[in-house]
Formats: C-alpha cells, structure tokens, sequence
C-alpha cells in the first residue's frame, strides 16, 4: 500500500526528445501516424497481452481498498489522450464504487478494467467530483444496466451547456471520434450529501456551493478518513478557476478545519497527499491572485491589463502555468469586479 | 441585420450552426491533426462572404487598419469570457467621424453579434466589451465613417481547449441579480472624453441549453439593448446578442455636457429594462 509521504512541490519537466522531435518534423504526417500507433496498434497490442480484462489503466493503493490512478501533468493531447486527471475506486465488502472516469471513453473502458484486474465485486456506483471533460468523458464506459451515476445537483445542466464546447475541444486536440454520445449526465443528482453503502464502508458526497466549477462534489471515505476532492484541490499541476475565486477560498477554509479529514485524493497530482498541508501551495496562489486583481479594480484598471500584469512572479511555482493563469485572472476579475 | 430578425428565425439558425458544427466534428482525424501546430495558417472564412451580404450588400468595405483597431486575445484562454477592445484610430482634426460600428464573430450561432451608434456626446468610437467564442473563429470590426464609407479590421481567435467552453460560470448567481448596473470610472487614457467600464448582472442566456431535467430548452433571454446619455445628448445607442458574455461589460467614452449625470437604460429580450445614473466626479 502506497503512503502519503509529505508533499513536496516538483517542478515542471521540459518537453521530451519525442515531443520535439515531433514538434521539429512539421508535422501532419508524422503526427497522424504518432496518432495511429497510440490509438490503433498500442491497445490492441496490450489487449492481446492482458486477456479478457483489457488494457487496465496502472492504479496505486493509497488505502486498504482505495485504489488511485494518477493523470499525467500535461494539456490534453493526442498522445496522452486526455489521460490528465487523478480517478480511481473504492472497494467495499459488497460492491465497488468508481469516482471519476477520465477523458474518454476507452479511458473509461480502461478504469473498468483496472477494477475487473483488482476485484469480482461489481461496481455499484459511479461518481462525477465535477464537470470537467478530464473527469467525465469516460461516463459512457461506465454507466449503463440501471448503474446509478451520482453528480452535484447543478451537473446536468453545466454539462448540458458545455456538451458542445467539450466535444469540439476533444476533437481538435486529442481524438477523432468524440461525438454526443460521451456526454452522459448523472441519473442521481446531490444538493447537500448522500450517504453510499458498499458494505461494511460508507462514502459520504458532498455538495458545494460554486468553488472550482459549480459543480463540485467531495467523496468522504468514513473508515480511513481519505477525501477524494476532485479538483477543489490541484496539486503541482496549475489550478483553473471556473468557478468563483472567494467561494473556492471559503471551501478550502472550511475544509482545511474538518479534523474527521486525514488526507485527501486530489484532483490533480499525487495519487494522496497529508490534509490540509496539501492544499496550502493552492491557497497561496488563489490568495495572491485575489489581492492582486482587487487591487487592480480598485485602480481603475482594465481587465486587458490585469490579464496582461497580474501574477506572473508565481510562474515558476506551476507545471502548465501559462495556458491556465491568463484564464484564471479572467475569470478572478470578472466576479472582484461586482464586490 | 439579424438584430431585427423575429426570434423564431434567429434561434433556427442558431440550431442549424450547431448541427453543421456537430457534424463537421466527425469529420475527423484531419482536422484535429491540422489544429495542434500553433504556427499554422489561418483559414479563410467560409461564413464572412453570404455574411457580408446580408448585412452590407454590396456596398464597398475597405481595410480598416489606420482606421479601426481590434484587440483581441488570438488564443481565448477563457471561451466564455474573451476581452476585446474596438479603438478609434482617427485623430480629432480628422474631418471624418465614426458614426457606426458592427461587431461579426463569423462562427458564433448569431454572427452579428453588436452594433453601435454614436451620438454628439461620444468623445470617440473605441469600445470594449466580453464576448463568448463558439468556435475558432474570425471578429470584425466594422465602422462607417460620416461620409458613408465602410472599413473593417479582423482578427483571428482560437477558442482554448480543455475545461474552456462558452458557458456561464453561476448562471442563478447572475440571475438572482439580475438588472444590477455598475459604472466605474477607469484611468489611464490619453484620449480626450471621460473612459466608463459599465457591467448589468445579467445571465445572457443563449437560448440553446437544454435542460436536462424538464427536456426544455432554457429560453434564450439575454441583454438587447443599451442606450446612453449625457444630460439630454445621446452617447450611444447599442444592440447586442447572446455573443455578449453573462454579465454583460460595456466601455465607452464620453464628453460630459456639464454637470449632469449619465443616464443608462438596459433592455433585455423579456422586456425588461434596468436604468441608472452616474455622476461623475467633477
């Protein structure tokens, strides 16, 4: 069983020889045969090897049944697949509940086969933490038979205006295929909590007000006191602010008093880390971009300046930094604004 | 101009723009390989040629470089919240005048998505605002000068990937403040005139989300109209679509005419309207 060593921030890689290689070689017909050989051959060739369970995706133990598989900190591309976000199972005496599904569906179909590699039980739940395309685009492979789909009672509509977006997105960046068949929206919504029995082990959801997205829902494993938190807790991957600035501080606030919490899931990073010195470099950063963007308001700056000014001296503390932290003071600015 | 368009026409033709949107994303691997090089060529519009002839005829339009600017983000790190800033590039001994200007997102449901009329109390044509970008797409801006002639300038906007999509963040914040108007005054223009950022609470809905639990589409209801004075002289007159973000931002320019104070009046497409006043400091 892996442990939740203390967190320590790593800094981000340069690209890989591949990458540049493929970068370099401009690039559409390498890039299509990179393409081929990552969706047609690769699992076919792993299929052949693991029998009838398919490919599973690797997962870790970070608790006597809990099983975490991490995403890679990486943009969604054609060869990561959109494999960028934490997801993972929990398993109880009678049955399994999934949290999260990841980018695809054949992503999904690979977390159903690391289940199938790790345990018999049948999976009794399915659980969304939030909207995101890296977290639920993989429902289709997950759901169906009358398998309840649990999500934050504000999913199906967030999902339904994004649908478009995502699909778009999906297409141009890392497969061919997407198609509205991806969007699957949860059969059983939660507006508070709801408690899940999978016998002998109770998981506790948990709404929230807009933090992250609106859409956030936390997985409370009672017994080992691990919190999965979706995305209301990135770690050493660029946070991205799709919510509200001050409800995501608040939520983190309130979170980090909860003594019941020992450790956390997050949505982003390691597969667990120690609670709450695992969200303290998040709150930093949402912090100073909060105090940073008041004070722009508060001079009569323009939301063009502040995007082109704010926060920059934080670079270096974050992966990903740059195609996240413009859109970020974006969105920071256009609620501090109405304060 | 599609503004004046009854809406049953308009919302139709926004259900076809996501069809051909939906099918044009199964057309597959060619596309998605073309995208992921940042360096590659921009395309040439398909929409802007049927678009400029609905809405100009055949009239002339010519480049607008010296004439009009468009600053807009050439990557959209947030699809529902893209700042783009119109200026007025003529210098004020310049006997002609920007007296109208049009804003086109050719790939948005409603291309046409703002116009403005400016009156004697606009101390110039530069406008800002926010809007929601559907698709790689390019803007344009439009302006005719007082002796009738047409100009445009166009950028070239690329829609992130990812979590980024045209969609509100709280939709029941904004409406459950709906109407709220906040005018502040912004520093740091060497132009003549006094610069207003102007934000309305308001959800801007685009008419096109479906409600997954009544099966309904929400229906559209977004901000249609703005009109500004100053004291009894008109700054400007706008109309506008759901390309506009939720919470919709407005700044403009004007010459104050004394000391009385600007008025506003917001109207949406439910009828509603939202006024206020802003005296400025002296």
């Amino acid at each position: 069983m892996k442990r939740c060593r203390r967190f320590t921030p790593i800094r981000s890689k340069g690209p890989r020889a591949a990458t540049i290689v493929l970068l370099l070689a401009r690039p559409f017909r390498l890039m299509a045969i990179a393409r081929w050989l990552a969706y047609r051959l690769l699992p076919a060739m792993l299929m052949a090897g693991s029998g009838a369970a398919g490919a599973a995706l690797p997962v870790s133990e970070v608790a006597p049944g809990m099983f975490v598989h991490q995403g890679h900190t990486e943009q969604a591309r054609s060869d990561n697949g959109n494999d960028i976000a934490n997801a993972g199972f929990v398993v109880g005496d009678d049955c399994v509940a999934v949290i999260d599904t990841l980018g695809s569906p054949a992503l999904g179909r690979q977390l159903a086969a690391s289940v199938a590699h790790r345990t018999d039980l049948p999976i009794c739940a399915v659980i969304n933490t939030h909207v995101h395309p890296d977290h639920v685009l993989g429902n289709r492979a997950l759901t169906g038979d009358d398998r309840p789909l649990f999500g934050h009672e504000q999913l199906p509509r967030a999902l339904a205006a994004r649908a478009d977006g995502y699909l778009a997105a999906a297409n141009r960046t890392y497969v061919a295929d997407a198609d509205t068949s991806w969007i699957v929206a949860p059969t059983t919504t939660v507006a508070d909590t709801r408690r899940i029995d999978l016998g002998g082990r109770t998981l506790v959801l948990e709404a929230w007000p807009t933090a992250h997205s609106n859409t956030d829902l936390t997985v409370f494993d009672t017994g080992s006191g691990t919190l999965w938190t979706g995305d209301l807790v990135f770690i050493d991957r660029m946070p991205a602010l799709d919510g509200s600035i001050n409800g995501w501080l608040s939520v983190l606030d309130e979170l980090s008093g909860r003594s019941d919490v020992k450790r956390i899931v997050p949505g982003h990073g390691p597969a667990c880390a120690p609670w709450p010195a695992g969200s303290a470099p998040l709150r930093r950063y949402l912090s100073h971009l909060r105090t940073q963007v008041r004070d722009a308001i508060d001079q009569g700056r323009t939301i063009e300046q502040a995007i082109a000014n704010i926060g920059y001296d934080r670079a270096q503390d974050w992966p990903l930094f740059d195609q996240v932290h413009r859109r970020n003071v974006t969105a920071a600015f256009a609620e501090l604004e109405w304060e | 101009m599609a503004n004046h368009r009854p809406r049953t026409i308009r919302r139709l033709l926004a259900r076809q723009f996501i069809a051909a949107t939906a099918i044009a994303g199964l057309l597959g691997p060619t596309m998605a390989g073309a995208a992921t090089a940042d360096d590659e060529q921009i395309p040439e519009s398909s929409a802007w040629p049927s678009l400029k002839a609905e809405h100009f005829g055949d009239r002339p339009i010519r480049d607008g470089e010296a004439i009009i600017g468009l600053d807009a983000p050439y990557r959209a790190e947030d699809a529902a919240i893209v700042p783009i800033a119109i200026t007025d590039k003529l210098s004020s001994d310049d006997e002609r005048r920007i007296e109208r200007l049009w804003l086109v997102i050719d790939n948005n449901p409603v291309p046409m998505s703002a116009e403005f009329e400016f009156g004697p109390a606009a101390a110039s044509a530069d406008i800002a605002t926010r809007v929601r970008v559907n698709a790689y797409t390019h803007m344009r801006a439009i302006a005719e000068t007082g002796d009738g002639q047409l100009y445009m300038t166009t950028r070239y906007v690329k829609a992130s990937g990812g979590c980024s999509a045209p969609a509100s963040k709280d939709p029941d914040a904004a409406l459950a403040n709906m109407g709220q108007i906040r005018l502040r005054e912004l520093s740091g223009s060497d132009k003549p005139g006094r610069r207003i950022q102007m934000l309305t609470r308001h959800p801007n809905h685009t008419g096109l989300q479906m409600n997954q639990v009544t099966r309904l589409h929400v229906p559209e209801h977004y901000v249609n109209a703005i009109e500004i004075n100053a004291g009894d002289r008109n700054v400007l007159s706008a109309t506008m679509t759901f390309s506009l973000s939720e919470n919709p931002s407005l700044r403009f320019s004007y010459q104050p005419v004394g000391s009385a104070p600007l008025t506003i009046a917001v109207r949406d497409t439910e009828e509603n309207t939202f006024t206020a006043e802003y005296a400025a400091a002296p």
